[in-house]
Parts: structure tokens; sequence; C-alpha cells
């Protein structure tokens, strides 16, 4: 079967240095991936690549027969990929109805002068994005906050927000970048949960890149170990923990941390 | 979003306000109540720019120029009718929105204001030069506004077609605010990677927020115009600028009523200070931090600051 996400000896430098060196993989529809290694060894890099944030020196990105190089970053959730961020990035002084809403945009846009003007049209599109937003809202149990600001809320409820607002994107493919920073063992292990959960129930491919190991083992088919901008090991959970290299430049101590 | 039901009754309230006003104030009383609309109008396009979308532009004094000579010289050597003329006056003040959001995709904060200061200046030398057209440092003379051969000769009747005018952009920036454009523009400022992550195109967002305010502040001038029945570039100087930014952030930035209170301000302030002359930059620059520091909020955000003083006072 043909992969949902591909991509091919994808390189970032930045001057004289190389966040991502000739990166390639795969991503199987419906696969949860993650992305491990080292700090500074170009994860969050790559997934910025993969949303359009950041433009590759070269390689490609084949997504859903789609050349992701060829679209800017706003044109990516209409095609299905949404993703979260590392340090959240929400729209602190909306509420949570609003910082969901907006991530149904794409879907529910009409022109602007029906809007300025209030027609029908574009008020039955308001209202539909609301609506969908709203019922988004409870069944991830934020019900209780619908009309909070959202800088006001607690950490944790702002992560599960972003990822709200991620998912109102109704995404194919949904980029994570470190979902569980900050979060203590049992949190973790709830946000595990979750993400098994959007795959069964919403058929979402997920693309994650995350520091906590048991996490990582415990949700993901396949998992892609970069060090230093390159990928060193790709393969599932145990295959990755027993691979030398992988060990040498990273797992060994965690290992060793464990027993 | 919230209390739908206040705000709608404080708008009938400041409706009939604006509408019987008139009847209690003299010739000159017209003149002023028509001036806090035209600036309660260009403060309206600056709360889209800059209250909803974080932009900060100093050359609104330049759309509000063009706005005013555009429709003087459509109606008085063109011989267009008057409202016509008024919405030709804010198109052509659109376009240089347009031209004027080209840097804003760029640049952002104080380069963004020194472009758009840049735009003021040129406008302003450029209709100062234009003698032929603009009747360079003589100014231009500009008819009484004429409405299917009706001519308000008086201020008090002009009032009422400027409150109408008024009165429907209110409406359109309230809808443009609660839209899902308007929604996008405001992710933008808060957070423009997340916004954009989201399906919010950047340069759709800044270049329409720029053209409609462009288009109501040169509406604004094209009435401001024909009030004062005589334009001169003195009308359109720095300080213009930098007073309806004062304005906003005065009334107070992110409120449609707001807007329409630092209208009201700004109508008032020159006649307090008009021994000052040039020194009037400087009390609305100092305004200009004391209010962003101490109120950011602006007037309008009076009655909450009372409730929470009060609340933390039990």
């Amino acid at each position: 079967m043909k992969p949902l996400l591909s991509v091919k000896q994808l390189s970032l430098h930045f001057a004289g240095l190389k966040a991502v060196q000739d990166v390639s993989f795969d991503v199987a529809a419906g696969s949860i991936v993650g992305l491990i290694g080292p700090n500074g060894a170009g994860k969050t890099t790559l997934l910025n690549c993969l949303s359009r944030i950041l433009n590759p020196t070269c390689g490609t990105i084949d997504y859903d027969g789609h050349d992701l190089l060829k679209r800017p970053v706003h044109r990516l959730s209409e095609i299905g990929v949404t993703r979260t961020f590392q340090n959240l990035e929400l729209f602190g002084e909306g509420t949570v109805l609003e910082n969901v809403v907006v991530g149904c945009f794409p879907r529910f846009r009409s022109n602007m002068l029906s809007e300025l003007l209030s027609l029908p049209g574009a008020n039955r599109a308001r209202r539909a994005a609301y609506e969908e937003a709203r019922q988004l809202i409870d069944e991830l149990g934020l019900t209780a906050h619908v009309d909070t600001v959202v800088s006001g809320l607690p950490y944790g409820i702002q992560k599960s927000v972003e990822l709200a607002r991620a998912l109102a994107g109704k995404p194919k493919l949904l980029l994570l970048d470190e979902p569980a920073a900050g979060m203590n063992p049992e949190e973790s292990r709830q946000l595990g949960q979750t993400i098994k959960e959007m795959r069964e129930e919403r058929g979402i491919t997920v693309v994650l890149v995350e520091h906590d190991m048991r996490l990582v083992m415990g949700i993901c088919e396949k998992i892609i170990v970069l060090v230093q901008g390159a990928k060193v090991c790709e393969g599932p959970p145990q295959a990755v923990r027993e691979n030398s290299m992988v060990i040498k430049a990273y797992l060994g101590e965690e290992e060793a941390e464990d027993a | 979003m919230k209390s739908v039901r206040k705000d709608r009754l404080l708008a009938a309230v400041a409706m009939g306000v604006a509408l019987v006003a008139p009847a209690f104030v003299g010739p000159y009383g017209h003149y002023v109540l028509a001036i806090i609309l035209i600036y309660g109008l260009v403060a309206l396009s600056l709360n889209i720019v800059t209250g909803v979308g974080g932009q900060i532009s100093i050359g609104h004094a330049g759309f509000w120029a063009i706005g005013a000579y555009t429709c003087a010289i459509l109606v008085t050597k063109v011989g267009l009718p008057f409202l016509l003329c008024v919405a030709l006056g804010g198109a052509v003040a659109a376009v240089f929105g347009l031209i004027v959001a080209l840097p804003a995709l760029r640049v952002q904060g104080h380069y963004l204001a020194i472009a758009t200061l840049g735009l003021a200046l040129v406008v302003q030398q450029v209709l100062y030069e234009w003698t032929s057209l603009t009747g360079g440092r003589g100014g231009m003379f500009v008819p009484r506004p004429q409405i299917l051969g009706y001519e308000f000769l008086d201020d008090g009747p002009y009032y009422y077609v400027i409150l109408a005018i008024t009165v429907f952009f209110t409406w359109v920036t309230v809808n443009y605010r609660k839209s899902l454009t308007g929604l996008g523009l405001g992710a933008l400022r808060m957070s423009a990677i997340a916004a954009q992550c989201s399906g919010v195109g950047r340069t759709y967002h800044i270049i329409t927020a720029f053209v409609l305010s462009a288009f109501m502040t040169g509406v604004s001038g094209a009435l401001y115009g024909h009030l004062i029945g005589q334009l001169s570039t003195d009308s359109f100087t720095l300080t213009v600028s930098l007073s309806f930014l004062t304005m906003v952030v005065v009334g107070g930035l992110n409120s449609v009523a707001g807007a329409l209170l630092g209208g009201v301000f700004l109508a008032y302030a020159p006649e307090l200070m008009r021994e000052l002359k040039d020194a009037q930059m400087i009390v609305y620059g100092g305004t200009l931090v004391l209010f962003m520091h101490f109120l950011p909020g602006g007037l309008a955000s009076i009655p909450e600051r009372i409730l929470d003083l009060a609340r933390a006072r039990r």
C-alpha cells in the first residue's frame, strides 16, 4: 500500500549547520510514528519542514498525492495536515471556543463581502463552524472551559485546547511536537491512550516528536531515530531498543536509568 | 460574545443620544457632533487594523487626505454626485491601503510604523506640490454637499447624513469583528505561526484588513472635506496621524464602543489644546504612553475596571 507520507532525501542547512541531513522515511496510513533523538538532533526542525514552517534546502515530501513543498503553510490544513507545538502556541486572549473555531477555519470560509454585510450564507457558515467547535470541545471534555480565556487556564488544559484546535482541522495526518512535555507519568499514560483513540476513532495518522520513552515505545508502530540531523535507525520499538547505534547515541543512559 | 443584550442596549442608547443631540446644541455644536462621527469613523478603521490586527499604522492621515481630495476633486472638477464621490474617495484610499499592506507583510512593529508614516508624508507632499489639481499651498474650496438636488447648507442636516454612514460602518465593523475573517486576523496577531498552521492565510487577511480600513478612513476624509468647506495640506499633517493613533488607544483598542469614544476624545482635545500649537504632538504622545501603561483597555474599559475594583473591595 502506498504510504500516506513519504519523505525523500530531505535536508535543511542553516548556513554551515546541517540541521537535517538526507533524511528519508515513509509513514503508513493509520500508523503512529515516533521521531526520537537527543536534544539538537533536528526532530523539531524536521517536523517544521513537514508542516511547511521551514523550507528544506533539498528533498521531497509527498503526502497523499500532494507535493507538500509546493504548498504554503496555511494551505496544509485544507488537505488534512495539522499540528501542535512544543511551546504552546495558543491565541491567548481568545476563549477556548474561539481557539478551536480557528482550527475549523478552512472548511467554513465565506467571501468577505458577505461577512461584512452579514449575509445569510456567511452567518450560516459561521454558526456551523462554532457548532462543530463546541461539539469537539465536548468530546474532549473541555466543556467547562468553553468560554474561558485560554491564557488563564492551567498548562495541561491549554495543551488539550491546542490538541482540540489541531483536531478541528479534521486532519488525516497529525503532527505532535512533544505532546507529553511537562506531564507527569500518569498524565503521559493518558495522553498515550488519547492518541491511540484518535487513531482508532478518527482514523488519524500521527507523527510525534517525544522525549518520553515510555510513551513512544508504548504507542508507536515505528520509531525513527535522528542523531545530529541524520537518521541512524528506523523500525518497530523492539528493534530500535536493541539497535547498538541507538543505544550508543541515545538510549544507553535512558535504559540504565530504567533498570 | 459576552452579554449580547447589554451591547444591544448600549447601542440603542448611543443611537438615541446621537439622534436627539443636535436639538440641544447650536450650529457650532452641530459641527462638533459631525466631527465626532468623522473621527469615530477613522477610529473604527484603526480598530480593524490596529485593534484586531495588531498592525500599527501612523499613515491613516494619508488615507484620510486621499479620500478628502479625491472626493472634492471629483465633485468640483468632474461634477459627479456627492455620495458617489464619497464612495470613490474611499475606493481610491483603499487602493493605497493595498499598497501599504505590502510592507506590512514583510515588516512589523516599529518598521511598519515608519513605513506607514512614510506614506502619510509622501501623500502630504504630493498634494502640496500638485498645485493644478489640489490648489497646492493655497488649498481648495469644497462646496456644500448635495444629495438629489438638496443642498445641505447647514451642518445640522449634514450631521444626519454622516450619522447614517457612520452607523452603517459601525455595523460593518461589528460584523467584521465577529466574522471568521476577523477572528483569523486576531489569531494572526496572537500567534502568526499557529494561525497559519490552522489555515489562516496571512497575506489575504492583512491585505483585506488594510484595504477595508483605508476605505473607511477615505470615506471619513471625504465627509470631512465637505464639512469644513476647504482643504489644505495643513489638515493632514503628522500630528493628525499621531492624534488618530492616540484616539484609538484612549478610546480602547479592542472594542467598537472604544473607537467611538475615541472620536469624542479627538473632537474635544484640540479645543482644549489650541494654545499649544505644535506642542500638541507632545501631549498626544504623552497621553498615548500614559494610557498604554495605566489603562491599556482605554476609556471603554473603565466600567469593567470599576467593577473589578468593587469586587476586590468585597
